[in-house]
């Protein structure tokens, strides 16, 4: 009787296993990494969930093994004749004669089998702890984000002002024309100025959207996160993209996309839509990013949901930005 | 509790029935309070949890029973409601069930009995230990029925949300949440005295410990249940100060107009805060001072209380006995310096989490190699499937499940895309469901015959057992793909995405799977209480376990022993030795040269 | 122990069957009620200040609530009933209170199967009333918008009082942000306006933005608040008339005319409302304010410097807003009258940073906003300042200004636009402080 235990304990971590090996087909899984952040969070992950799949199906075989070669025939209470001495006994049993020398010795020795296990997954723990810190330093420190025309960085990062409230996201970008004045006068102290009080000045001329985050592909975004009630956390999922906004702070957050998902409606329009996949050149629902609040933020917490457009270059982009721009202005005589 | 006492001699005078249920000084009695009221807070949030399921797999839909309460919302959930179910679910489990279960009630009834003591220190302050949680008590469950509702901004009640109030003088409304209100100052002040409750136990526990055991039980003689207790005493007693402070400060933000945690101006629609300069991170730093180690307060009794079960069950010495010691110690010193990996995405300085993060995945070895040291200890074991044994070994499966979903959480980079998914719920109901609560049933199952003199109906606890240890894998392992998958936590309807909409066949059978498995529970409710009356009467020692409680009286009097024990060994020596069975009890003299078991 | 065994199935099997139950929609016994909160007939109600309620303080919510000594109406108290500037439909008798009930239910359904008989076709054509596009639109409001706006949209749902400003109550058919010509008498808006309130939301309130909705959810949920308020308006308008107050007994009585036929009296009445305010929708729909073009150009083309002539134009919008204008038409300066009709400062006290709170039409305590900040509730785009200053804002009570010539209006709309940026009023040479 006691052995069906083993069989319920290794039937179901196998249920558990199999959920975590089917349900990438049903697309149950990480949704698609589009920023170049994605290869290395989605690599990382991959890597951990090799060694901890590997360490999960050993230590789980291992102890329905033991619980099915080990259940006392007996019922519980009454003691079982058991020889004294039982470890030298444990072990050289267990150990097949084929194996000899060190391992043996190890395998005989509890001291040197504690010794073991603790050493083996320290190096590896300790190798997956140091072989993340670059991956990290990129996506968050402030020192390795890309800046405004700086000696190494030959772009121009495209800066967004999103404010977050109680529950939607405040989004302003800055004016075409301020836009095309900054890509095209780098070096200019002026421009740099004008560039650096983006973030901290609200300008008249600002366009300002509700939930709608644009950018282009292949172009570093840097968005700066402030919010006006309570904390509130920018998810990006398809851009690996997390990070709260505190009340009070600005908090530079960044990421370059690797796709878009954004295409105009018709030639002449200025209808932009997402959901575009551009490998298939067809709509696809996986095709629409969301942008969510990721934080709890009261009650309207999880409806907090916009969405990120990204372009398929700077001309679309500034297209779209003008069209929004038209809309705002007042009527003119023609 | 009407269990017959066999008739002892003992010093302690009779008492009336008022001093000897109630304001009891007796270590056994107190126990048995605080596992009788947490027992009853475990049914009250694990109804929070149903309901929160409910609401999560039919978001649109009435809830069955409730909806009357929600007519002026079109039958439907209010979404204020739902966050203030698993806020409450969660601070009603961590700090009404699991800390007083396991330091409450086993420490309390173990310590002294283990270590072969005839009561705790400090009898009176353990008393006292218990009655702060009466407070609290009162407190937790009249915030459900104030204005506003019950606290709603979750267990981390996060500033500004949690902390957001009208200046002072005007109420004690907030203008972030109406839940945030009258709830959260009573949350506020409950967990205060939950505090309080701990400290003078902790305090009570360490200086037992250190002074009262018997003669011969040597520190390294010590169950591993009361190096649990002993660690996890002083992991209370040095973090605990820090989340009392917190506490305090955010009652003050909320009725006296401090600002500690908030930055001025504010804007809630027409309501502007004044002048702040607080800091919402510092509250968070606070808080997870004290409650990342809270988490190991949270399991490390569970693996001592295992560790003696296993060892109890496979009639086997616990493998690396030292080693399970450093580990635990391990575990609780490096526990207070990793609470800041709650914190990658924060807004907290991200060098400062490259630090965090290699502290907390090194956490990871001590609990790996107390993994493998119960599978040493099983290895070449006669293991004996007993309902206790079971969830024991449960522990150990699931447990294996929780500490590997944790390296995901510690690497930073792959925290960006998990953090506040399903992926952290998965992990910390791997952690505090099926590996404390199992614990718990362990130790529940274990000393029952102890606390009571009456043993529980195996068959129905090993039902109760293979039905939980389905359901609650049926319940919490999809979790890991909704996480996986990016799955928001904290949200009512997960329809408000169109991406997060795909999961919701996953949801519903997470819903069905927890609803079976709330219902299992009853099983045990009704084997708890049959057996309290009708159980089969137990002996001193119905396991055959070598440690020091197995040797007093079941139930044990006043005082504990008849005799004080002495104490000739270490607790695992599970060998047999002509003439004495297949266990060495700790009392047990030998003639003669010693068998060389345990090391 | 045998005996657990069926209990324990049984236990086993309840909550499963129990959940299957609830619907996912509104149940057939959630119905519209008769109106329990006092009928505000005039804004003359209490105490203004510089304070808003208190988060969970709506002032209103029923009768009782004046008695409250934290209510701004307190010194009041109950002569607002007595003169008759609120009055309190639970005095209605409850056979009255069900017969009006019943025919309400008649015209407009319930929740779960909205509809507007009683409307011609022209109207439920225009104003989208079908029964398809109402019931969709319910399911929408009853997850979205219920919370806030309430069963019957009268702003008064679970979470209503928790949010300041408070959420619009429909049921006086009045709506703050328009394009349609408000100059002689308040009017509905179009389905335009509201689908825009919709898609942008309200920032500085807590009316979030739904444009992650699709077009046609918005129109749906357009028709069902039309529906509400619709309702709201008839119903609000049939107690003021088909009851007399007695302020003697402080009881509502059906008047004399419908005593013998009360269930007609009422029918016959309501008939008429309905249509009557359904006109009122259809014919806000073509109402747009006609604005004049916008005749200043923004920039120098040439050296990106705010023109003179915008400088000038944001000038002449301070001096309207304070109400100075010059002695003698000089110049292009408004004359005197012409900034008398203006005269923001009136209301906007030192450009709105001390203004006060004062009741509006609902009953609730609002201020005029402070034009220094940057949030424009109604919409940050000229021509909306531009309607709000020619239509002013329903119920809130900013006026009309329409008899203002139109390039004065659009004076106004730049000096409010420079207003809250420091370097734009520099450059327009503007002080404030």
């Amino acid at each position: 009787m006691g052995k069906w235990w083993s069989i319920l304990f290794g039937v179901t971590m196998i249920a558990c296993t199999l959920l975590f090996v089917v349900s990438p087909f049903v697309g149950w899984w990480l949704p698609e990494g589009v920023s170049t952040h994605s290869w290395s969070v989605d690599l990382l992950f991959y890597f951990i969930l090799g060694i901890t799949g590997f360490f999960f199906i050993l230590t789980e075989a291992l102890m329905c093994i033991f619980m099915y070669r080990y259940c006392s025939s007996e019922k519980a209470g009454r003691t079982v004749a058991h020889a004294p001495g039982f470890f030298v006994r444990t072990y050289n049993k267990w150990t097949p004669p084929a194996i000899k020398g060190s391992i043996a010795k190890v395998l005989n020795d509890p001291h040197k089998i504690e010794m073991a296990w603790t050493v083996l997954p320290a190096v590896i723990l300790l190798w997956i702890a140091f072989a993340q810190v670059d991956a990290w330093a990129v996506i968050k420190y402030q020192s390795r984000m890309p800046r405004y025309a700086e000696k190494n960085q030959e772009f121009t990062p495209l800066q967004i002002d999103v404010t977050a409230r109680q529950w939607e996201w405040r989004i302003r970008y800055p004016s075409s024309e301020r836009f095309v004045e900054w890509m095209t006068r780098k070096g200019d102290p002026e421009i740099l100025k004008d560039f650096q009080s983006f973030a901290k000045i609200e300008q008249k001329d600002d366009v300002k959207l509700v939930n709608e985050l644009h950018v282009w592909n292949h172009h570093p975004a840097v968005l700066q996160l402030s919010t006006r009630d309570v904390i509130h956390s920018f998810n990006l999922p398809h851009m690996r993209v997390k990070q709260d906004s505190l009340p009070g702070k600005q908090i530079p957050v960044w990421f370059t996309p690797i796709k878009h998902n954004t295409i105009r409606l018709s030639a002449d329009g200025d209808v932009w839509i997402d959901g575009y996949n551009p490998d298939t050149k067809a709509q696809d629902r996986n095709q629409i990013w969301d942008l969510s609040c990721a934080e709890l933020c009261g009650w309207g917490h999880y409806r907090m949901v916009g969405r990120l457009y990204v372009h398929e270059s700077q001309q679309d982009f500034l297209d779209w930005l003008k069209s929004v721009e038209a809309k705002m202005l007042p009527p003119r005589a023609k | 509790m009407s269990v017959a006492h066999p008739a002892e001699v003992h010093a302690h005078p009779e008492m009336n029935f008022l001093s000897k249920y109630f304001f009891s000084q007796d270590h056994k009695v107190i126990g048995i309070q605080f596992l009788f009221t947490s027992l009853i807070f475990l049914v009250v949030g694990g109804g929070l949890a149903l309901l929160v399921r409910v609401q999560l797999a039919w978001p649109h839909a009435e809830i069955p029973l409730l909806s009357w309460m929600f007519q002026d919302n079109g039958g439907r959930m209010p979404e204020s409601f739902y966050n203030m179910l698993f806020s409450m679910h969660a601070s009603v489990m961590i700090f009404f069930v699991i800390i007083p279960v396991l330091a409450g009630a086993f420490g309390n009834f173990t310590i002294p009995l283990m270590i072969g003591a005839k009561d705790m220190a400090f009898p009176v302050l353990n008393m006292l230990s218990y009655w702060f949680m009466w407070p609290a008590f009162v407190l937790i469950l009249s915030s459900f029925f104030v204005e506003g509702g019950g606290p709603a901004a979750g267990w981390t009640s996060y500033p500004t949300l949690s902390s957001v109030a009208m200046p002072a003088g005007e109420g004690l409304q907030s203008p972030a949440a109406p839940n945030s209100g009258h709830g959260q100052v009573l949350w506020l002040l409950a967990l205060t005295f939950v505090g309080i409750s701990s400290m003078l136990g902790s305090v009570n526990y360490i200086t037992t410990i250190i002074n009262m055991r018997a003669p011969g039980m040597t520190l390294y003689r010590m169950p591993m249940t009361i190096w649990a207790m002993f660690i996890t005493a002083i992991l209370q007693a040095f973090a605990l100060p820090v989340l009392t402070v917190a506490l305090i400060l955010q009652t003050l933000d909320k009725t006296i107009g401090t600002t500690f945690f908030l930055p001025d101006g504010l804007t809630f629609g027409n309501w502007i805060t004044g002048p702040g300069g607080g800091q919402t991170l510092l509250w968070q730093h606070l808080f997870w001072f004290y409650s990342h180690p809270a988490v190991y307060i949270m399991i490390l009794p569970s693996m001592g209380m295992v560790s003696d079960i296993i060892s109890t069950f496979a009639r086997r010495p616990l493998f690396g006995y030292r080693a399970m010691i450093y580990s635990i110690a391990g575990i609780a010193g490096l526990g207070f310096i990793v609470w800041g990996h709650h914190m990658f995405q924060s807004g907290m300085d991200p060098r400062l989490g490259t630090g965090f993060m290699i502290a907390t995945i090194m956490i990871a070895l001590p609990s790996a190699i107390k993994v493998f040291n119960w599978l040493g200890t099983i290895f070449h074991g006669n293991i004996q499937y007993t309902a206790a044994m079971l969830f024991a070994l449960g522990f150990v499966a699931l447990f294996i499940i929780g500490g590997l979903s944790g390296i995901f959480m510690a690497a930073t980079p792959v925290d960006i895309f998990i953090h506040d998914t399903y992926f952290i719920v998965a992990h910390i109901h791997y952690v505090l469901f099926t590996s404390s609560i199992f614990g718990i049933f362990a130790g529940i199952y274990y000393w029952f015959p102890k606390m009571f003199a009456r043993q529980m109906n195996e068959f129905w606890g090993r039902v109760h057992f293979g039905l939980t240890f389905v359901l609650a894998n049926c319940v919490f392992f999809p979790m890991h793909i909704l996480g996986v998958g990016g799955l928001r936590r904290r949200i009512p309807d997960i329809t408000a995405s169109p991406r997060e909409a795909a999961f919701m066949p996953l949801n519903q059978f997470i819903t069905i799977s927890a609803l079976v498995l709330g219902a299992v529970q009853i099983i045990f409710v009704i084997n708890f209480f049959y057996s309290l009356f009708r159980g089969k009467p137990a002996g001193r020692n119905p396991w055959n376990s070598n440690t020091l409680e197995w040797s007093a009286p079941s139930p044990p009097p006043h005082g504990n022993f008849e005799t004080v024990p002495i104490v000739f060994r270490g607790p695992y020596e599970y060998v047999e030795v002509e003439g004495h069975g297949d266990h060495l009890p700790q009392t047990l003299k030998l003639e003669g040269p010693a068998p060389t078991a345990g090391h | 122990m045998t005996k657990i065994l069926p209990l324990a199935a049984f236990a086993l099997l309840a909550p499963i069957v129990l959940v299957g139950c609830g619907s996912d929609g509104y149940s057939s016994a959630i119905v519209y009620g008769v109106r329990t909160d006092p009928l505000v007939l005039d804004d003359k109600l209490g105490k203004e200040g510089y304070e808003p309620d208190r988060p969970g303080v709506l002032p209103i919510l029923l009768a009782k609530d004046v008695d409250n000594p934290f209510n701004p109406m307190y010194e009041k108290g109950a002569s607002l009933f007595k003169d008759g500037l609120l009055r309190d439909p639970t005095k209605i008798s409850d056979k009255d209170r069900r017969t009006l009930s019943k025919i309400l239910q008649a015209y407009f359904g319930r929740p779960g199967e909205p509809q507007v008989a009683g409307v011609d076709s022209t109207a439920t054509r225009i104003l989208k009333l079908d029964q398809d596009t109402l019931s969709a639109g319910s399911q929408l409001y009853r997850l979205h918008c219920l919370h806030c706006h309430g069963l019957a949209g009268d702003g008064r749902g679970p979470t209503g009082r928790w949010v300041n400003p408070h959420p619009r109550d429909y049921r006086l058919g009045l709506f703050k942000f328009t394009s349609v010509d408000q100059s002689d008498v308040p009017r509905p808006p179009s389905r335009g306006d509201l689908y825009r309130t919709l898609q942008t939301g309200i920032d500085g309130t807590a009316m979030p933005a739904f444009n992650m909705l699709t077009g046609d959810d918005l129109q749906n949920l357009v028709s069902y608040i039309i529906h509400l308020s619709l309702r709201g308006k008839v119903e609000f308008e049939t107690i003021k008339k088909a009851f007399d107050y007695d302020p003697a007994k402080g009881t509502l009585s059906i008047t004399e005319d419908g005593r013998d036929d009360v269930y007609n009296y009422i029918d016959a009445m309501v008939s008429e409302f309905v249509s009557l305010f359904a006109k009122d929708w259809v014919e806000s729909q073509t109402k747009t304010i006609a604005a004049p073009s916008y005749p200043y150009a923004d920039f120098d083309k040439e050296t990106r410097a705010m023109t003179a002539e915008l400088k000038e134009s944001i000038q002449r919008g301070q001096k309207l807003f304070l109400g100075e204008g010059a002695d003698k038409a000089k110049g292009v300066m408004p004359s005197k009258e012409e900034a008398k009709k203006a005269n923001c400062v009136s209301c906007h006290i030192d450009y709105g940073r001390q203004a006060r709170y004062k009741f509006d039409a609902w009953g609730t305590l609002v201020k005029a906003q402070n034009l220094t900040n940057p949030i424009r509730r109604g919409g940050d785009r000229p021509i909306d300042v531009f309607y709000r200053i020619h239509s002013g804002i329903n119920g809130s009570g900013m006026v009309a200004h329409s008899k203002l010539e139109p390039n004065h209006i659009w004076d106004l709309v730049n000096f409010v636009q420079t207003l809250p940026f420091p370097a734009m009023r520099k450059a327009a040479g503007i002080e404030i402080d």
